[in-house]
């Protein structure tokens, strides 16, 4: 990518910290009306946007383990603290949730929210770290895979392109060929452009259960990563494996973070999730909130894999890999983020010294554990299904491979090259992809385009420069305006 | 004592949180802004938030709320007294950012007030604790830079409060810039980078350790007490007057009985910030007496027929443990004795406190090693002593050996058992850091190592003073009045005599005098 200014414009001018990250996913919410964060002025309207189950609704497609994602843009589910989610809100969401989840929404309503925070988190930051990629974790819903389906011939396939802006956060952005503006994977307009058009998230609830139940046969479920299923059966990739971890290792982040906020009173005080009373606390204090994050995370996010595998011991029936799979990047995901909490001592014995030492973990930035995961992928060990004295247990593929730990990921069948666009294997293809010239690695024309060769074009781009940042808000920006040449996968 | 550590909690827990992000456009220094309950403040769950651009927010109106504690299971809880004190620690998150890097010799200033509430007080009532602006230098570093990355900065001290009197505390911090119409200009927290979070840990003393820990002070008291009545009644009744170890025994166990006081239980009544300088100072004359005791105790057994007994003999290595101890408790007073009145200071804070405080503590590790060298020194020559000693054993005749030997013996399992306590202790100590520093996530293996190890050394050395002050105890019943009588050979040999536990001491120094009359 050959880049040169042609000159800065403006002089100095005040920008508001919040219009110049625009950056994504903030930005991008915030349009739907349900934006993270947006606090009271906005509650308003997000409270009484109404559940809507219509964007979760699948009742075509089998539940997939990871379809829980799809909360990720739940309208209803906004950043309401004081706002509670009903049980029937929970009872909506049963396309995108298995029982046992649905279940959980409704023993712990408050947490709902974490969750769709958690979920948001895990798709970024996937798409995040494998922007670079082949396979960039986009997301799509299933109307977006059927008119996919329908009207997509191979020769022009809408590119989902990851690139990055000034501040590296990924911008998802797509540009389609003009015949599919109204299915834009992944970017901004995806989400406005949903199914679900904003008046209806205003719909009294009284209407809402109507107008779900007319709206179950076109099968709208929301977005969730694309991961590919393997050849045989629906065998788990290396991919599944990461967006399982990321995903499980996301709501423990979120409900952590939450706990520590204080602003929920129902988060559990010692490790297991029963509790303890004042008088526990008086006696011997809290645990880490991150325990009780962790245990939350493993209550929904293991929820189907779990069932699953008991299910199938209790028929009798061989325990399915996938399953075992699942379960165990689930857990690899959580472990990793108890694993890289920082430990932080403080020392107040006589006169300060360490006679008297009290260590507590800081939790690391979910960028760090996306990082680290990512590392975890590249290095991600194939095993299989084997049986173990009548226990099924997964090992390593390879008999000279060591065991995975608890915090590898596992994967069980190999990934397809995602070089051209194969929905049924979850390849989108890199048809239309951006790449980079000059790079010899994965992210370079000649890996990313697959060897089918790209085109150059020039582009103008407005980018803000030479900026000043001023604690807490604004930045004081000049604006640039450059030329660059994209090359773009044939 | 160690009975009891098994059912005692760690000796303190964290609560750690995360601030909430109040926003007032007019911010005013007597009003509270908290985060739960009746009209909390207005907050905003993250800097990019639209409201920030809206309502032109700037760094002035953000409060960082943190109402502790935290309520857990549904309940509200309240923070009990007895659970002692309170330490926060404040660390901010800061995102690396390539255009606003934080500048290596940060210093932050923070506009804190602390307020407190108790259960029964109408909601959203805060009585104002203590407020301060402070200023605190900022240690950040980072391994990788890309965006999205933390920088590792390192905990700073927020504030120290000797007593946890009240139910519910409320911290309100800010972190102040220039406001944008005045003329002067200091740059304050500019320099601190893209600020995501603030979190606080709040340390508090379990309520279980403090129950069992006072619950062994009340125990010891009595008993520490009992025998040092009925040690200096012995010594009382003696014609002579008392040698030199026996007051430094009176003043060991009176130290410990300052240490066993449980005046823990004031603070369940009365505020009683002062009470960590207290547990400082009692602790520290503790300290000061069982070292002071080691030494002339190694002393008084240096059979080289010099006449000591007086306290003005050992001034050069008593010296050595005063000063250290005076260098303990100036720094104490610098640090927590002004954090009595501001809980928000903090000696490390300044350039000069900082130095001042390590003078302190080097020139306090200096008398310490001092005091080491002295008192090897000391009991290396002792061993000497008895060794060369222990060869003119065989001349004397075998009652008088076997009498002899066993005095040696005896004095060599106390020297062991004080060498182990403080081994024991030692080893403890480290066994406690270790524990704690390493963080073990194997959840079924769950041992209290730190209260264990406070309790039981805690026990250990109150059993060890009960020891010696019970075998060092003279007799009265083998030696009639008519001692003086008896005794032509001075006043050590008469004492030595006395002793029906042939205490080390004075056995030997009889032993020494015996040798050199044979």
């Amino acid at each position: 990518m050959t880049t040169s200014a042609i000159g800065g414009c403006d002089a100095d001018h005040r920008v508001l910290f919040g219009a110049i990250r625009q950056w994504g996913n903030q930005e991008k919410r915030g349009r739907v009306g349900v934006a993270m964060g947006r606090a009271s002025s906005q509650r308003v309207r997000a409270a009484t946007a109404v559940v809507t189950a219509t964007v979760l609704l699948c009742a075509s497609t089998p539940v997939s383990a990871i379809q829980w994602l799809a909360l990720s843009r739940v309208t209803a589910l906004a950043v309401t603290p004081r706002e509670q989610v009903t049980p029937q809100a929970c009872e909506s969401f049963h396309g995108s949730l298995v029982r046992q989840q649905v279940r959980f929404c409704k023993d712990n309503p408050d947490f709902m929210d974490s969750v769709k925070r958690g979920a948001i988190w895990a798709i970024d930051e996937c798409q995040f770290q494998f922007r670079t990629r082949r396979w960039n974790c986009s997301t799509l819903n299933d109307e977006t895979i059927k008119e996919y389906k329908k009207r997509m011939k191979p020769k022009n396939t809408p590119e989902t392109v990851m690139v990055s802006n000034k501040t590296e956060r990924a911008v998802p952005v797509t540009s389609p060929p003009e015949a599919l503006q109204s299915v834009k994977p992944n970017s901004a307009s995806a989400r406005d452009a949903s199914p679900l058009p904003r008046t209806s998230a205003r719909r009294r609830r009284g209407k809402k259960r109507k107008k779900s139940k007319g709206k179950r046969k076109t099968g709208v479920v929301g977005l969730y990563p694309i991961v590919p299923q393997g050849v045989v059966l629906r065998a788990g990739t290396r991919e599944a494996a990461f967006v399982h971890a990321i995903s499980s290792a996301g709501v423990a982040h979120a409900i952590t973070r939450r706990c520590s906020s204080g602003e929920l009173d129902v988060c559990g005080c010692d490790r297991s999730v029963r509790g303890v009373t004042p008088h526990g606390f008086q006696w011997s204090g809290c645990s880490d909130n991150i325990a009780y994050g962790v245990s939350l995370s493993k209550r929904f996010v293991d929820a189907r894999d779990r069932k699953l595998v008991q299910r199938n011991k209790a028929r009798g029936k061989k325990v399915s890999s996938r399953a075992l799979m699942n379960l165990h990047n689930n857990e690899a995901g959580r472990k990793l983020i108890e694993e890289n909490m920082r430990v932080e001592c403080k020392c107040h014995g006589v006169s300060g010294s360490c006679e008297l030492k009290t260590c507590w973990k800081a939790m690391p930035t979910f960028r760090e554990i996306g990082e680290i995961l990512k590392e975890k992928f590249d290095g991600a060990t194939e095993v299989r299904l084997k049986e173990v004295t009548g226990r099924a247990e997964l090992e390593p593929n390879k008999q000279y491979f060591k065991k995975p730990t608890e915090m590898d990921l596992v994967y069980v069948s190999s990934s397809p090259e995602y070089c051209d666009y194969d929905l049924n294997s979850g390849s989108l293809g890199t048809h239309g992809r951006k790449c980079n010239k000059t790079s010899r690695g994965l992210d370079g024309c000649d890996l990313l385009c697959c060897n089918r060769g790209y085109v150059a074009s020039q582009e103008r781009v407005k980018e803000r420069c030479s900026c000043k940042f001023h604690w807490c808000c604004y930045v004081k920006c000049r604006t640039c305006i450059r030329d660059v040449t994209v090359h773009t996968c044939n | 004592m160690s009975f009891l550590s098994p059912s005692a909690p760690a000796p303190s827990s964290v609560m750690s949180m995360l601030g909430t992000k109040c926003i007032d456009k007019n911010y005013k220094n007597t009003q509270w802004y908290w985060s739960r309950g009746k009209q909390p403040c207005k907050s905003i769950g993250d800097f990019d938030s639209p409201i920030v651009e809206e309502q032109m927010i700037s760094a002035n109106h953000i409060i960082f709320s943190f109402q502790i504690p935290i309520p857990k299971d549904g309940y509200p809880l309240d923070y009990s007294r007895w659970q002692q004190n309170l330490i926060a620690m404040l660390h901010l998150d800061i995102l690396y950012d390539d255009e606003d890097e934080v500048a290596p010799d940060a210093v932050m200033t923070l506009d804190a007030r602390l307020g407190y509430s108790n259960r029964g007080d109408p909601e959203g009532q805060w009585t104002e604790y203590a407020s301060s602006v402070e200023q605190r230098h900022l240690d950040c570093c980072i391994e990788q830079k890309k965006p999205g990355y933390m920088y590792n900065c390192s905990h700073v001290p927020l504030f120290e409060l000797g007593s946890l009197h009240h139910d519910f505390y409320l911290l309100n911090v800010r972190l102040p810039v220039d406001m944008l119409d005045t003329s002067e200009k200091t740059g304050m927290n500019t320099k601190l980078g893209h600020i995501n979070d603030m979190w606080v840990a709040f340390i508090h003393q379990n309520g279980g350790f403090t129950k069992v820990w006072v619950s062994l002070k009340t125990i010891f008291f009595p008993i520490i007490v009992a025998i040092m009545v009925w040690f200096w009644r012995r010594i009382s009744q003696l014609s002579r007057p008392p040698a030199l170890l026996e007051y430094m025994l009176m003043v060991l166990g009176a130290a410990l009985t300052l240490l066993n006081c449980p005046l823990e239980y004031l603070t369940l009544a009365f505020d009683c910030p002062w009470m960590t300088v207290v547990s400082d100072i009692r602790q520290g004359l503790f300290y000061a007496s069982l070292l002071s005791f080691w030494l002339i105790f190694a002393g008084e057994h240096l059979m080289d027929d010099i006449e000591r007994n007086r306290i003005r003999v050992y001034w050069r290595h008593l010296s050595a443990v005063l000063g250290g101890c005076l260098c303990l408790f100036i720094f104490d007073m610098c640090e927590r004795g002004v954090q009595l009145r501001n809980p928000f200071y903090s000696i490390w804070a300044t350039e000069i406190g900082t130095n001042l405080a390590l003078a302190f503590i080097i020139l306090a590790g200096v008398c310490a090693g001092l005091y080491f060298c002295f008192l090897s020194y000391m009991i290396w020559k002792v061993f000497m002593n008895i060794s060369s000693k222990r060869q003119s054993l065989p001349a004397m005749s075998s009652a008088r050996r076997l009498h002899y030997e066993g005095i040696i013996y005896r004095f060599k399992v106390l020297m062991l058992a004080t060498l182990l306590c403080a081994a024991m202790t030692v080893i403890g100590f480290i066994l406690g850091q270790v524990s704690e520093g390493q963080w073990t996530w194997d959840e079924n293996i769950k041992l209290e190592y730190t209260s264990g190890f406070f309790t039981g050394v805690y026990g250990m050395w109150n059993i060890y003073t009960f020891a010696l002050i019970c075998l060092y105890a003279p007799s009265h019943k083998r030696w009639p009045k008519d001692q003086n009588t008896q005794s032509s050979t001075g006043e050590e040999i008469e004492f030595s005599r006395l002793a029906t536990e042939p205490s080390e001491m004075s056995s030997l120094t009889a032993f020494t005098k015996k040798s050199a009359t044979d």
